[in-house]
């Protein structure tokens, strides 16, 4: 490869690298995923090392980004109760009772709550 | 033309797609949903304490929410619940809503919701172009996805019973 092309390949990472953390954003969100997919998927996984994710046939997931502080507090009080009913990628059923804040600590201090929100999961649909 | 300038012309054609997803896309936030008329259906309901869309789409099928942006050829079945904003947390933490009575029935106006939580499961099949803020990639193939996504700001409960029916 000629000067130029070093050139140009690294400013094509440079760019890419901007471009992912422009669509990423530094996370202030929690986020719960569940992803399963059949067929190719190419996905840039740290693009500052040019890693890049490549699939091909069946692939799932299940995983959780959570926000952090710096200065060692929780980012957020959470309180949750899930369910995840699946059977391949055609049927998915997904319950959860998530709560935050104040109501958070309400529920994660009251067992009847934390029951009711167990109950309704469970004879759900 | 020499095969240096050919790589150059390819990669003039690559950032301009690059430019229309990343920069295009985010500044027109106000149309969440475009597809080809007649081919895609777009439902709105509401229960005493969520929103729902559900957004079905043949042929191309381009979202400019935060959360799924992106682009897809070929089928796809979206549903995104989103809690209402009229709710008070106070009086939920000692009446939890009871998902086997969901009640979903059409909304008929614009209804305000708490932008800071969402849930939504995405079902497609085909080229599907990932440019959000939780994903970025390409697939060719089926794709199953499920996401919920609580700002660290949001403060209140959020109840959901998703399925892909």
């Amino acid at each position: 490869m000629n000067k130029n092309g070093g050139v140009l390949m690294k400013n094509n990472h440079f760019i890419f690298l901007i471009l992912f953390l422009l669509a990423v954003g530094c996370n202030s969100h929690l986020v719960y995923v569940h992803e399963a997919d059949l067929g190719i998927n190419i996905a840039p996984i740290n693009p500052s090392s040019g890693t890049t994710k490549f699939s091909f046939g069946y692939d799932t997931e299940t995983y959780a980004m959570v926000p952090k502080r710096g200065d060692g507090k929780d980012a957020m009080s959470l309180t949750a109760v899930s369910r995840v009913r699946s059977k391949g990628l055609q049927e998915v059923q997904f319950g959860h009772v998530v709560a935050t804040g104040e109501a958070a600590k309400a529920i994660a201090q009251d067992p009847d709550a934390l029951e009711t929100a167990k109950n309704n999961l469970n004879k759900s649909k | 033309m020499s095969n240096w300038l050919k790589v150059k012309h390819k990669e003039k054609k690559y950032y301009k797609l690059l430019f229309l997803l990343f920069f295009i896309l985010p500044t027109s936030c106000s149309i969440k949903h475009v597809g080809i008329p007649g081919l895609m259906s777009v439902e709105y309901s509401e229960n005493d304490h969520n929103y729902r869309t559900k957004v079905e789409a043949w042929g191309v099928y381009m979202s400019t929410r935060p959360v799924d942006r992106g682009i897809t050829f070929g089928h796809t079945k979206r549903i995104y619940i989103q809690p209402k904003s009229s709710y008070k947390e106070d009086a939920l933490v000692n009446m939890l809503p009871d998902l086997f009575e969901e009640n979903w029935r059409a909304a008929t106006s614009k209804i305000e919701v708490n932008p800071g939580a969402i849930a939504l499961l995405n079902k497609s099949t085909g080229l599907s172009i990932r440019t959000n803020r939780n994903s970025i990639g390409l697939l060719l193939g089926l794709r199953s996805y499920y996401l919920l996504e609580i700002n660290k700001n949001f403060s209140g409960i959020f109840t959901i019973n998703i399925n892909n029916e």
